[in-house]
């Protein structure tokens, strides 16, 4: 012990809090996401055109009828809300986990078989993060169009080398762990090693980094939403909707503001969750931010 | 024992240590940035909503032409209202059927102080439909084989054919300096623009500002203002921003949701003028479903244009009469009118046709290049939507949609606006197979827009682009929408301009109070 | 050291070549530069004149290669757009960019590390609690999002700064706020984190141990080799200033690389969006080495690996 060692102190956001609020406002999305069409008052794509951009109940020209108030098209802003939440999740959800897929197989790869693998993995690894991801994903939806499907491969395809690199480096570091030369010694397959020694091993960081990694996702698609190439139009998305707002503010403020809000209360939960979860993964990193 | 310390700021910090190191940093970042020039005189600065990409001239965009049109003039000019005026040429007269003699203004003088004469209206002329020479607006003037001098302020044009829209053609062609021409080549002319127009070229910076000092010997009289700055502003809420901030003069652009904005403010106002262009959703006629006419009747009942026109467009435009034309275009046909909206008549003459619910019909627009088009695209495929059509707005952006539209691939709905500045032929041509750009074929209508295109009998022409926007009506190679208004906002101490139809600035009588 | 960052730089071509084939790949096939260059109006004779000139209708192989040899003479070919040599067309704009960024840069850096500090000063008290919390919510933000509200709140009702555009000092502090808030909240965090883990490492106690005053301590032995994962931090996000850069750009109709990059795209003007992706790709591999050595310099343990 010494004079400048800093004691711990309990601290008031603990892990736990941090988990519990956070996976509070995931699990509240994700259920508005699934149980939308219950929830939603109106239909999401129903047009009115003489009840434009009325604001929200509570101020002036608003009524119960909307309670967020309605969008350009005179469409219900909470049930647009609402069901945005399903696309927002989904697409960052599904990005995530194509990136993570990709990532950690050409990290694996590169890190168990290194040499020539590491080599052209690698460097094509930095090459891209050299690379502005919104630049390419601006360049491929260009070229392929925006769908759901196009925008989650442009977006899984910009974030890759994030899990290749954190595999690479466990699958090195663990490659020389003594558990794992025993197995090797012991004649167990590569494939035997990667999937009951080193992947058991990488599933929390992986957690950690992925759930991380759709706050990323959903504020990617909101970018891209914003420069035009997201979902076309009709589609509600909260990306959509913050872009369709965002060129209203004068006149319709809540638009936007409200998708951004909604945005920032679901990335921001997931943030918490995440570092709350990377804390309980790796407690020495509650000092460290993501 | 060691001391507790965890209750106290371990390193004692002192809140005055970190204003310093607070100052160092904020002083750093406000070094090495550019002082703006300061000019003596009046400014004139413009918000435009977007530039062209060079002043390369010819580019048949009225974002490029606006620009050109500052330092060079055509033979006959534009006004705001589209009909063409004399410019550089102050009378015409017609020789013979094919040949039309123009009298050209004296003691014009270019800037670099030499005197505008018929060698430069001929050069550029004949240079221009040259088709080797690869000028984009060549099809304006396309039916004129051979530009003339006769003397030294007199011109001859002559024509393949009978011409009739002649003069609306050669507003187009801004007239450059022969020797300068020859000096710098086509290069030259878009790197450094020079002609006899009310201003200089002083500056450009692509993407950013266009810099222009007045011309004082400006044949029409010096300008008002000492120089004019146009600004790109591709943001409509930073560029009417800008207007009520007090940084730009003049706006283009008005977005109608954004016109309160405007209209709150203190210092600016609304300008807005009818414009020549005719809003319209083409059909590809040439695949299913489109290629059945009761299909393409049926979408017209489907939407409500007047709510569109009432509640997106605020009452502004005009809803056009089933035809191309808008109200105030030679050979608008009066007799024709639009199609109520019957949303349950088109749903039962979709059934009847046969028409497949579940097929995705995309509809493709670019963003901002028309007033309100994505939203009136929205608000179409809302209606569409609600009669069962599967219905969405695809927003592409520039180069897409050029190649989409070269190749003649735009999707089975697309939307497109076409200026006719005041004449029927500038805008029916577009139905035509000459123009490329038709995939719908009519035989009638081809022979039609031929004869009125070949004669100067102008009652002859009424009446064959009558029977032209009547073939329209009837067999809907498209779903006309609107006649568009053209909003400009304006700071409410700017006098002498006004709202354009063609999107072209014209500031040569402009002041600030 | 210098053996590093040779090596590096030999590197470098090959990271370069695949981002500038893509591109290239990628645009060719899906847009034909002919449309944007001659408008819509223009003959079939014009059309294949042009075709022609920029060897559009050989295979994309043989175009990809005489791209590349005309390349490696320096000559990335005449902007479709603005009829000028693409790559003076890219550093023509770069300037703006690096303006624009490298104050924003500044400006989250300083404020960065101040607030970090504190954060990590007043640990769990309510500062940390506030501007930790702040820092986070921050993170979540998009940032377009802020640069419009900024836009409404200090151009357009207090009318305080200008709305857009480039020009005076004034004319850079919104965009490079909406800029910096991209960084701001994780270096904030990271500054926090690093100052906390630093101050308990071995050579700083032993630094108070010899009598140092805690301010000279924090200042002098903890602060710089804190900075080491902020520098790691920043190396790889020089590509996320860059992106963010794109944004802010459109929003403020500031002048930069950045709006380029997104109209050159969309026109498919090839040689200004290869000389710019080169440029980008070029600069911030050339940042993070520079991000690698100094990292070596300030701190002594690395030098070792």
């Amino acid at each position: 012990m010494s004079a400048t060692t800093l004691r711990p102190r309990r601290p008031l956001f603990g892990k736990g809090f941090k988990m519990t609020l956070g996976g509070g406002i995931v699990l509240g999305a994700v259920l508005l996401a699934i149980f939308a069409p219950l929830v939603a008052p109106y239909d999401p794509y129903q047009q009115s055109l003489s009840m434009r951009m009325k604001p929200p109940a509570w101020m002036a020209g608003g009524s119960p009828a909307h309670w967020l108030g309605t969008d350009a098209y005179g469409r219900d802003l909470l049930s647009r809300l609402i069901y945005g939440s399903r696309l927002s999740i989904l697409v960052g959800v599904a990005s995530m986990l194509f990136s993570c897929l990709l990532g950690s197989a050409a990290g694996l790869v590169a890190g168990y078989k290194g040499g020539r693998w590491e080599q052209v993995i690698m460097r094509f690894a930095d090459a891209q993060m050299a690379f502005p991801d919104i630049l390419l994903a601006i360049l491929m939806v260009a070229a392929l169009g925006g769908s759901a499907v196009n925008l989650i491969f442009v977006l899984g395809v910009s974030r890759w080398m994030i899990y290749a690199r954190v595999v690479f480096n466990l699958t090195r570091s663990l490659r020389q762990r003594p558990f794992v030369e025993a197995a090797t010694l012991y004649g167990a397959s590569d494939r035997y090693v990667i999937w009951r020694h080193l992947l058991p091993q990488m599933v929390p960081v992986l957690t950690v980094v992925s759930t991380l990694q759709v706050a990323q996702m959903v504020l990617q698609e909101t970018a891209l939403s914003y420069l035009g190439l997201g979902l076309p139009a009709p589609t509600a998305t909260w990306g959509n909707i913050l872009a369709e707002g965002s060129s209203r503010l004068f006149v319709a403020p809540w638009i936007a503001n409200l998708a951004g809000l909604a945005i920032i209360i679901l990335v921001w939960g997931i943030n918490m969750f995440g570092n709350g979860l990377r804390e309980h993964v790796d407690p020495k990193s509650r000092l460290a931010p993501r | 024992m060691p001391t507790d310390r965890s209750n106290t700021a371990p390193f004692g910090l002192t809140r005055r240590a970190l204003g310093r190191a607070a100052l160092v940093g904020g002083a750093a970042a406000g070094l090495g940035l550019p002082r703006p020039a300061q000019a003596a005189g009046k400014t004139l600065v413009v918000g435009a909503s977007v530039f062209p990409d060079s002043l390369r001239p010819g580019i048949s965009s009225f974002a490029s032409s606006s620009l050109i049109s500052q330092t060079n003039e055509a033979l006959y000019s534009r006004n705001n209202a589209g009909q063409a005026v004399p410019g550089l040429a102050e009378s015409h007269r017609q020789l013979d059927e094919v040949t039309t003699q123009f009298k050209l203004r004296q003691g014009v003088k270019f800037h670099d102080g030499s005197e505008f004469t018929a060698e430069d209206a001929a050069y550029t002329i004949n240079y221009v439909i040259n088709p080797a020479n690869g000028y984009g607006s060549l099809a304006r003037i396309a039916p004129i084989t051979q530009a003339t001098v006769v003397d030294k302020y007199t011109l001859n044009l002559t024509a393949r054919a009978v011409f009739p829209t002649i003069l609306q053609g050669l507003t187009n062609i801004q007239i450059q300096s022969k020797a300068y021409f020859e000096r710098v080549g086509f290069d030259g002319l878009a790197a450094r623009p020079m002609g006899t127009g009310p201003f200089v070229f002083q500056r450009w910076v692509p993407g950013d500002r266009y810099e222009l000092t007045a011309n004082k010997d400006y044949w029409g009289g010096a300008p008002k203002v000492d120089r004019i700055i146009v600004r790109e502003i591709p943001d409509p809420g930073t560029r009417i921003a800008s207007l009520v901030a007090g940084e730009t003069h003049i706006i283009e652009e008005v977005p109608i949701d954004l016109i309160p904005q405007v209209e709150s403010s203190s210092v600016a106002k609304l300008d807005e003028i009818v414009s020549s262009v005719g809003l319209i959703l083409t059909y590809d006629v040439r695949v299913p479903p489109f290629n059945n006419p009761k299909v393409r009747e049926a979408f017209d009942y489907a939407i409500d244009k007047e709510a569109i026109r009432r509640e997106l467009l605020k009452g502004r435009g005009e809803l056009l009469q089933g035809q191309l034309l808008t109200s105030t275009t030679f050979g608008f046909n009066p007799a024709l009118k639009p199609r109520p909206f019957d949303p349950d008549k088109a749903k039962a003459m979709l059934r009847e046709a046969g028409f497949n619910f579940r097929t995705p019909i995309p509809i493709a627009t670019q963003s901002g290049k028309y007033l309100s088009d994505v939203d009136i695209c929205n608000a179409a495929a809302g209606m569409l939507s609600n009669i069962g059509v599967n219905a969405t707005v695809n927003v592409v952006e520039g180069g897409v949609w050029t190649q989409m539209q070269r190749a003649q691939r735009a999707g089975p709905m697309y939307m497109i606006g076409w200026y006719s500045l005041g004449d029927a032929d500038f805008a029916a041509v577009w139905f035509t197979e000459g123009s490329r750009r038709s995939v719908w074929k009519n035989d009638e209508y081809e022979r039609l827009f031929v004869e009125a295109r070949s004669t100067n009998d102008q009652e002859a022409r009424e009446r064959a682009y009558h029977r032209m926007m009547e073939i329209l009506h009837a067999e809907n190679p498209a779903m006309f929408l609107f006649g568009l208004p053209s909003l400009y906002a304006v700071n409410k101490k700017v006098t002498g301009f006004g709202a354009a139809s063609d999107k072209i600035l014209r500031l040569a009588a402009a002041d600030i109070a | 050291m210098l053996a590093y960052a040779a090596r590096r730089l030999v590197i470098l071509p090959l990271s370069l070549f695949l981002v500038v084939m893509v591109t290239f790949v990628v645009l060719r096939l899906t847009g034909n530069p002919v449309d944007i260059f001659l408008d819509v109006t223009s003959t079939p004779e014009q059309v294949a004149a042009l075709t022609e000139k920029l060897h559009l209708d050989e295979p994309i192989p043989v175009q990809f290669l005489i791209f590349l040899r005309d390349l490696v003479q320096g000559d990335f070919g005449q902007s479709l757009q603005f009829n000028e040599p693409a790559l003076q067309t890219v550093l023509q704009r770069l300037g703006g960019t690096l303006q624009l960024a490298g104050t924003g840069l500044l400006l989250a850096i300083v404020l960065g590390v101040t607030l970090g500090l504190v954060c990590a000063v007043w640990r769990d008290r309510l500062a940390d609690l506030v501007i930790s919390s702040l820092a986070v919510a921050g993170q979540s933000m998009p940032s377009f999002w802020l640069g419009i509200l900024l836009i409404q709140l200090f151009a357009l009702n207090l009318g305080w700064l200008p709305t857009s555009g480039a020009g005076g000092w004034r004319h850079i502090i919104l965009p490079a706020i909406t800029l910096a808030t991209i960084l701001l909240p994780n270096i904030v965090l990271i500054t926090r984190a690093s100052v906390l883990e630093m101050s308990g490492e071995q050579f700083v106690i032993a630094a108070r141990a010899k009598g140092l005053s805690r301010l000279r301590v924090l200042l002098t032995h903890v602060l710089p080799v804190s900075l080491n994962p902020l520098l790691s931090f920043l190396g790889i996000q020089i590509g996320t200033l860059m992106g963010g850069s794109i944004i802010t750009e459109t929003i403020f109709a500031w002048p930069g690389v950045g709006r380029l990059m997104l109209t050159s795209i969309s026109n498919r003007d090839v040689p200004v969006v290869e000389a710019g992706v080169l440029v980008i790709a070029v600069g911030i591999a050339l940042t993070n080495l520079a991000v690698d050595l100094l990292q070596m310099l300030i701190d002594p343990r690395i030098r070792r690996h």
